[in-house]
C-alpha cells in the first residue's frame, strides 16, 4: 500500500516541480517544501480525487499471467523491480527501476489526435556500484499513448520510452522453454539489460493480495510480490559493462485509494535469505511518531508457504543513522525480529548514500542481512526503501 | 573656457536663427537615422525574440515538407533509438475575439529541456489566475485545454475556467482556460502564446499524425546527430534552428537595407545644412578673424576653433537627434512592422527596443557629418590673412575660383561610380554607394552651372523685369558662397523626391499591370492561416453559375542552404495567360509544365539564383532531392525571395499533399457575381468560415498593400524635403543679414522697401526654380539607378521607368514654393529694415 503514497507524491510532485522549474538554463530541478497531509496533497487524493474509479475493496482472484499487465480502471499501479548482482569478479552492484501508472481522469476523452491520454507513466532507474562508490539515478515521464509509454498483458509487456520490462521465452539448459522477464533499461551512465526467472508463482500479500492500509473502505490495493527472480545479464557503470547475476524482487500494486492524513512515511524491506527463504514488510509510521496499525508483512518460507506479518509480529531497532548531505536524518541500520518465526536479523545497508533525489526525495537501497532463524546462522540481501525522512523534498 | 572659445559661442548665441537652424539641420537628420534603425532593428529584434522564445533552447530542429513531420518519428526516435531532449511542436496562428495569437502546441513531458514557460505557474496568494491542482490534469486530458499568459488573458478579458472559441482556417473551436503559463524573463515575448497540449493543436490544426517540427537539443558530448540522421525518413532533415530562423530573416534584409538608405540622404541633406550654417559663421565672421590673426592666433588654432564650434554643434544637435529620433522610431516602427507583416514575416511588435549601439551610432554618425562639413569653412578661415579686414568680394571671388575645382570633384566621383555599377554584380552596397557618389558628384557640379546659369540669365531678366530682376539674378552669382550650398541642399532634397517618386510609381504601374494580368478569376476563396475544406472545394465546382475552378497552394521548402517558395497551382482554361512568361514561348513551356514535372520560376528567384530557362533546381520531396527543369521564367513582383512555380499534378506527384489554401473562381457567361457569392456564402455556413474577395476587391487590396508598403518612403523623404526648405530659409535670412548695408544703400538711393521686399522674394524663387532644375535630371538619374540597380539587386524585379510629366512639374513647384515661402520673411524684414540704422552700423 505504501508504495501508491509514493506514486501519489511523484505524480504531484512532477506537477510541482513543473509549476516552480527555473528556466533550463539553470539546470537543477528544484523543488519547494512540501509536507505529506497539506492541503494540496489531501485535495488530490480527497474522496472527491479517487471517484469514478474502481476501488479494490473485496479480495479479487488473481489470474495470471493477465494480472501482470495494466488494471487502467484503477488509478494507480507499477511495476517494482530491485535487485542484487554480482559480477564475474565479485563487483557488488544494487539496481531498481520502477515504472508507475496514473489515471489522471477516470476515463480518456475521444479525440481524433493519438496524443490524447489520461494515463501518465513515471520511471525511476537507478544502480548501485558498490566499487566505485557510485550511487547513479536517472528518472522518465511520458504520457500513456503514442507508443511512447504504456502497459500490456499480451503479450506482457511495460514500457517508458526505451526503458521496458516485458515477458520473454527462454529455453533452460534442459531444453524446456519457459516463461521470463526481460528487462532494460539506461542513461547517461548506466544501463541494464536483464533476463529474470522464477519458479515460483507470486506471493499474494495482506488478505489474498487485497493489502489495506486503513479502516476507510477502498483505501486498499492489490498488491503481489514474485519475491526470488533468477536474474543474469548485463549491466553498465560508468563507463564499464558487466556480465551479472543474482536474485531480483517483483511487486506490483494497483489501486485507487488514497493515503491517511496522519501518516509520515514508510520504511519497506524485501529480503531474500540464504536458506530460500523471503521477508517483505512495511513499517508505515505515523506523524506523531509511533508505528501504524495497518503496516504489515509477508514471511515465505523456503517451500513457498506465505504467512502475513501484521505490526505487532514484528519488532524494529534501528541501530544507526545517516544524515542526508541534502538533509534529513534516515535510519541506517536495523534490527528486526519476529519471534513467531524465531527469526532474528541484522540489516545494514552496503552503502549509505542510495538517496534517489529526484522529484520526491527517498532512500532506496541494497542492503546486507546477518542472523539466526531457528538458531541457525542465516545471512541474505535485500532492498530497503525510506520515505517521509526529508522534509524538504529534492 | 578660453576668450577665444568664449567669443566664438558668444557670436552664435547672439545669432541664435542661424544657431537654431544647424542645430535643425543636424537634428532631423541624426532623427531620422536613429528613427529607421530603430525601427529596423526593433522589428527584427521583435521577431527574433519570438522565433528564441518558441524555439526556447532547441539547437536544431527536424522539418519535413509541407504536410510536417510524421509523428511516428518522434515516438520512433524515443522509443527505439533511445535519444533524449526531443520534443514534439506544433505552431499556427489561432484567432480569439479578433485577436491573432501564435498557438503553441506541445508534449509537457518532454518541455523541460527546451520551454520552462510552458509550465503552468503556480498558484500564489493573491494571484488572479491561481494554479489549481487540476490544472495539470485539465492540460493533458480535456481537449481544447489552453495555458496563457496572465497579460494575455487580461487582454482577451478570461479567467481561468473560461470557456471561448478559438478560430483556425476558418474553423471554430471550443477552448477553456485552464491556467497561466509560468512567465519568467521573456514575458512581452509569450505576452501573445496560447500554450496547447500536442493533441489539441492536432486537432486544431488539422494535423493529426504530424508535428510542425521536432525540436532537437543537442549537446557537444554525444553523437546524437548521427543517431537522429540515420533515423531520418526521406524529405525530412535535421537543421539548425538558427540557421532557420535567419533565413527567415534574411527575406527582409533588402527591405531595411533599403530604408537605411533613405535615412542615409536624410543625413546627407543635413550635413549640406550643417556646412551651410558653419560656412555662413565664419564668412560673417571673417573680420574677427582677420583680427584674431593679426593679434597672432595661428592657423592651426583657428583651424581648430572652427572645427570644435562644428563639433559642439554636432553633439548638441546630435544629441537632440537622438531624442527626436527616438520619438520619430515610434512612428516609423508601425509603418516598418506592418510593410514586414505584409511582406515577409509576422512580427507583433508594439514597442520601440531602444539599443544604446542604435543611438550610439546616431550621435558618432551626427557628430562625424558635422566635423565633416566643418572642415571646409575652417580651412578656409586658417587661409585668412591676418589683417584687419577682408573684402567679401576677395572671398566671393575666391570661392568662385574653386567652383571648377569642386565641379572636377564631383565629375570624379560621378565617373567613379559609374565604374562600381558595372563591376560590383549584385551586391546592393555595393549599388547603394554608387547611387550616393552619383548624387554627390552631381551636386558637386550643381554651383558651377548655376553660376553660368545666373550671369547668362542676368541680362534677360534685366530685359523682364527691370533692374530689380536683374539684380536678383546676377546676385545669386554674385553670392554664391553662400546661396550655392542652400542650391544644393535643396536640389538634392528635390532629386530624391523626384528620384523616389518615379520609382515608386513605375513599380506601381508595373505591379498594377502585373495583377491585372495575373488575376484573372472573378472571386477569391480561402481562409486565413489554412486551407479549404476540400468537400467545400468540390461542392463549390458544382455550384449553379460556376464553369470552372483554379487552385492554389503556397508553401516553404527547407532546404540546409535556405528556404524556397513553391507555389502549386492548377490552371483554369481560363486563367492561361495569366502568367507572363520571359524568356519562353508558352505553348511549349505550360506543355511541359503540366506533363513533364516542369516548373517555372518567378523573375527574383532566377536574379538571386542564377537560374533561367533550361537549367534545372533541386527541390526537397517526400522522397528526399530531387531535380526539376526549369521551362521558363516568369514576371512577379509578389515575393522578393522568388517564388517556384509547379502544377498540382507534379507537386501530389512529389509530396502527396492534396491541402488547397485558396481557390479562383471563374464564372459561367450568363452568371452574377453577387448570385454565386451568396451561394457560395451559403454553402459554406458551418462549414468553414470563408474569405471571398472579387476580382475587383482584391486587385485593390494588392495595392493597397503596395501603397502601404511605401508610405514610409514618402515620410523619409518629406523629412528630406524639410531639412531642404530649412536650409533655403537659414540661407535667405544669413544673406539678408549681411547685405543690410547693402539693402540700405539701394534703399538710400532710391529703391522702395516693396522693390527691395520683391527682389528678396525674386531671388529666393530663383534659387528655388534653379535648385528645381538642376534636380530634376539628378532626379532622373536616381530613379535609373533606384529602378534598375537598387530595385533589381534588392528584390530581383525589372520593370520600364514610366515618368509622368506631372512629377516632374510638381517637383519644380516644390521646389520653387518652398523657396518662395522661405524666402518671404527675409524679404519682409528687408523691406522693412531702416536704411540710416542700417547705415550707422558701419
Amino acid at each position: 500500500m505504501k508504495k501508491v503514497m509514493l506514486c501519489v507524491l511523484l505524480i504531484l510532485f512532477f506537477v510541482f516541480f513543473n509549476a516552480t522549474a527555473p528556466p533550463p538554463v539553470a539546470g537543477r530541478a528544484e523543488s519547494p517544501g512540501f509536507a505529506p497531509g497539506s492541503p494540496r496533497l489531501a485535495s488530490l487524493l480527497g474522496a472527491e480525487g479517487a471517484q469514478g474509479y474502481r476501488q479494490a475493496l473485496a479480495p479479487r482472484q488473481f489470474r495470471f499471467p493477465e494480472d501482470h499487465g495494466p488494471h487502467p480502471e484503477y488509478r494507480n499501479e507499477w511495476w517494482y523491480v530491485t535487485g542484487n548482482l554480482d559480477g564475474e569478479n565479485d563487483e557488488r552492484f544494487g539496481f531498481e527501476l520502477t515504472l508507475f501508472r496514473f489515471s489522471l481522469t477516470p476515463e480518456a476523452a475521444a479525440d481524433d489526435s493519438g496524443w490524447r491520454s489520461n494515463q501518465v507513466f513515471i520511471g525511476h532507474f537507478a544502480i548501485t556500484d558498490l566499487a566505485a562508490n557510485k550511487f547513479r539515478v536517472a528518472s522518465r515521464y511520458s504520457r500513456g499513448s503514442m507508443g511512447l509509454a504504456g502497459a500490456q498483458s499480451d503479450p506482457f509487456r511495460v514500457w517508458l520510452e526505451d526503458w521496458h520490462l516485458s515477458g520473454a521465452s527462454v529455453t533452460g539448459p534442459d531444453g524446456q522453454v519457459g516463461n521470463a522477464w526481460h528487462l532494460r533499461a539506461n542513461d547517461k551512465d548506466i544501463a541494464i539489460d536483464l533476463l529474470l526467472r522464477s519458479r515460483q508463482s507470486p506471493v499474494l500479500n495482506g488478505v489474498d493480495g487485497l493489502s489495506k492500509k486503513s479502516s476507510t473502505p477502498g483505501n486498499a490495493s492489490y498488491y503481489y510480490s514474485i519475491p526470488r527472480m533468477q536474474t543474469s545479464g548485463t549491466l553498465r557503470s560508468g563507463d564499464k559493462s558487466y556480465e551479472v547475476s543474482g536474485l531480483s524482487w517483483l511487486d506490483r500494486e494497483w489501486g485507487s485509494g488514497g493515503l491517511s492524513l496522519d501518516q509520515q512515511g514508510w520504511d519497506w524491506f524485501a529480503l531474500q535469505l540464504s536458506d530460500g527463504s523471503s521477508l517483505m514488510f512495511y513499517n508505515l509510521r505515523k506523524i506523531d511518531g509511533t508505528r501504524d496499525e495497518f503496516s504489515a508483512g509477508t514471511f515465505i518460507a523456503a517451500d513457498g508457504t506465505a504467512t502475513a506479518l501484521s505490526r505487532d509480529d514484528v519488532a524494529i531497532d534501528v541501530l544507526d543513522t545517516w544524515d542526508s548531505p541534502a538533509g534529513g536524518r534516515y535510519p541506517m541500520a536495523w534490527r528486526m525480529t519476529i519471534g513467531a518465526h524465531d527469526l532474528s536479523l541484522r540489516i545494514t545497508p552496503i552503502m549509505r548514500g542510495q538517496e534517489l533525489t529526484t522529484l520526491v526525495r527517498y532512500w532506496e537501497g541494497a542492503v546486507d542481512v546477518e542472523g539466526e532463524y531457528r538458531d541457525t546462522a542465516i545471512r541474505g540481501r535485500g532492498y530497503v526503501e525510506l520515505t517521509g525522512y526529508a522534509a524538504d523534498p529534492g | 573656457m578660453p576668450v577665444l572659445y568664449k567669443a566664438s559661442f558668444g557670436y552664435l548665441l547672439r545669432h541664435p536663427w542661424q544657431l537654431g537652424l544647424a542645430l535643425l539641420g543636424i537634428c532631423v537628420g541624426v532623427a531620422v537615422i536613429v528613427a529607421v534603425d530603430l525601427a529596423n532593428s526593433s522589428s527584427r529584434k521583435a521577431f527574433l525574440l519570438s522565433m528564441n522564445t518558441i524555439n526556447g533552447e532547441a539547437s536544431h530542429q527536424i522539418v519535413a515538407g509541407p504536410g510536417g513531420v510524421d509523428e511516428n518519428l518522434y515516438v520512433r526516435l524515443r522509443v527505439e533509438e533511445g535519444v533524449q531532449d526531443i520534443a514534439p511542436v506544433i505552431t499556427g496562428y489561432a484567432d480569439v475575439n479578433d485577436q491573432t495569437l501564435q498557438v503553441l502546441g506541445v508534449d509537457l513531458f518532454a518541455e523541460r529541456t527546451f520551454r520552462a514557460y510552458t509550465l503552468p505557474a503556480a498558484g500564489s496568494s493573491g494571484a488572479r489566475f491561481a494554479l489549481h491542482e487540476t490544472t495539470f490534469r485539465d492540460f493533458l486530458t480535456k481537449p481544447g485545454a489552453v495555458l496563457m499568459s496572465t497579460a494575455a488573458a487580461t487582454s482577451l478579458g478570461l479567467s481561468g475556467g473560461d470557456n471561448f472559441t478559438i478560430t483556425t482556417a476558418g474553423k471554430d473551436y471550443p477552448a477553456v482556460l485552464v491556467g497561466t503559463t509560468n512567465a519568467h524573463g521573456s514575458s512581452a515575448a509569450i505576452g501573445s502564446l496560447l500554450v496547447v497540449d500536442i493533441a489539441t493543436a492536432q486537432h486544431w490544426f488539422n494535423k493529426v499524425g504530424y508535428l510542425s517540427h521536432i525540436d532537437v537539443r543537442l549537446r557537444a558530448d554525444q553523437d546524437t546527430a548521427a543517431t537522429i540522421r540515420a533515423a531520418l525518413p526521406p524529405g525530412t532533415q535535421l537543421l539548425s534552428a538558427e540557421s532557420r530562423t535567419q533565413s527567415i530573416t534574411e527575406m527582409s534584409a533588402a527591405f531595411m537595407t533599403n530604408l537605411t538608405a533613405m535615412s542615409l540622404l536624410a543625413l546627407l541633406i543635413g550635413t549640406f545644412l550643417i556646412y551651410n550654417s558653419v560656412s555662413f559663421a565664419v564668412l560673417q565672421r571673417r573680420k574677427l578673424i582677420g583680427v584674431l590673426r593679426a593679434l597672432g592666433l595661428t592657423r592651426r588654432e583657428t583651424f581648430a576653433l572652427i572645427v570644435a564650434e562644428g563639433a559642439v554643434l554636432g553633439l548638441v544637435g546630435a544629441a537632440l537627434g537622438v531624442v527626436l529620433g527616438v520619438w520619430l522610431g515610434e512612428q516609423l516602427l508601425l509603418l516598418v512592422s506592418q510593410s514586414i507583416n505584409d511582406l515577409y514575416f509576422r512580427v507583433t511588435v508594439t514597442d520601440v527596443d531602444v539599443s544604446p549601439w542604435s543611438l550610439l551610432t546616431g550621435l558618432v554618425v551626427g557628430v562625424g557629418a558635422t566635423g565633416l562639413a566643418a572642415i571646409v569653412p575652417a580651412i578656409e578661415a586658417a587661409g585668412y590673412r591676418p589683417q584687419l579686414s577682408l573684402a567679401r568680394s576677395v572671398l566671393e571671388h575666391r570661392s568662385r575660383r574653386l567652383l571648377p575645382r569642386i565641379a572636377v570633384a564631383g565629375l570624379v566621383a560621378a565617373a567613379a561610380a559609374l565604374i562600381i555599377l558595372p563591376l560590383s554584380g549584385t551586391s546592393l552596397l555595393a549599388g547603394l554607394t554608387a547611387m550616393f557618389l552619383l548624387i554627390l558628384g552631381f551636386a558637386l557640379c550643381i554651383p558651377v552651372i548655376v553660376d553660368a546659369a545666373s550671369r547668362l540669365s542676368a541680362g534677360f531678366a534685366g530685359r523682364l523685369g527691370g533692374i530689380t530682376a536683374r539684380l536678383a539674378v546676377r546676385d545669386i552669382s554674385a553670392s554664391l558662397s553662400r546661396t550655392g550650398v542652400a542650391i544644393v541642399a535643396l536640389a538634392v532634397a528635390v532629386s530624391a523626391t523626384v528620384g523616389v517618386s518615379v520609382m515608386v510609381d513605375s513599380f506601381r504601374v508595373a505591379v498594377s499591370a502585373w495583377i491585372g494580368n495575373s488575376l484573372r478569376a472573378d472571386i477569391y476563396v480561402g481562409v486565413p492561416g489554412g486551407s479549404l475544406d476540400l468537400e467545400l472545394v468540390d461542392d463549390i465546382g458544382h455550384l449553379p453559375g460556376v464553369a470552372e475552378i483554379s487552385s492554389s497552394r503556397r508553401i516553404w521548402l527547407e532546404m540546409p542552404a535556405g528556404r524556397t517558395r513553391l507555389l502549386v497551382i492548377d490552371r483554369a482554361e481560363s486563367g492561361h495567360g495569366g502568367t507572363e512568361l520571359l524568356d519562353a514561348e508558352p505553348e511549349a513551356t505550360w506543355r511541359s509544365f503540366e506533363e513533364e514535372g516542369a516548373v517555372v520560376v518567378s523573375e527574383p528567384y532566377a536574379y538571386r539564383n542564377d537560374v533561367g530557362q533550361g537549367d534545372t533546381l533541386v527541390l526537397n520531396t517526400r522522397e528526399g532531392p530531387q531535380a526539376f527543369n526549369i521551362a521558363a521564367t516568369y514576371r512577379s513582383y509578389d515575393a522578393n525571395q522568388g517564388t517556384v512555380l509547379m502544377s498540382r499534378r507534379t507537386y501530389q506527384r512529389h509530396w502527396q499533399d492534396d491541402a488547397i489554401d485558396s481557390i479562383g473562381i471563374y464564372l459561367a457567361a450568363d452568371a452574377s457575381l453577387q448570385t454565386v457569392m451568396d451561394r457560395m456564402r451559403e454553402l459554406s455556413q458551418g462549414r468553414q468560415a470563408l474569405y471571398m474577395r472579387s476580382n475587383r476587391d482584391l486587385r485593390d487590396l494588392s495595392l493597397q498593400i503596395f501603397d502601404r508598403t511605401f508610405v514610409i518612403t514618402d515620410v523619409l523623404y518629406w523629412l528630406a524635403v524639410g531639412v531642404a526648405i530649412i536650409g533655403i530659409l537659414g540661407s535667405m535670412l544669413a544673406l539678408q543679414l549681411e547685405r543690410a548695408r547693402e539693402f540700405a544703400i539701394l534703399r538710400a538711393i532710391g529703391m522702395t522697401p516693396w522693390q527691395l521686399g520683391s527682389m528678396v522674394t525674386l531671388q529666393s524663387g530663383l534659387i528655388g526654380l534653379i535648385s528645381g532644375l538642376a534636380a530634376l535630371p539628378l532626379g532622373l538619374l536616381m530613379a535609373w539607378v533606384l529602378i534598375d540597380v537598387i530595385n533589381r539587386r534588392s528584390f530581383g524585379w525589372q520593370m520600364d521607368m514610366s515618368i509622368a510629366p506631372s512629377f516632374l512639374l510638381t517637383a519644380l513647384a516644390l521646389s520653387t514654393g518652398a523657396a518662395l515661402v522661405a524666402g518671404l520673411y527675409p524679404a519682409y524684414r528687408a523691406a522693412s529694415a531702416r536704411p540710416a540704422l542700417a547705415m550707422r552700423e558701419e
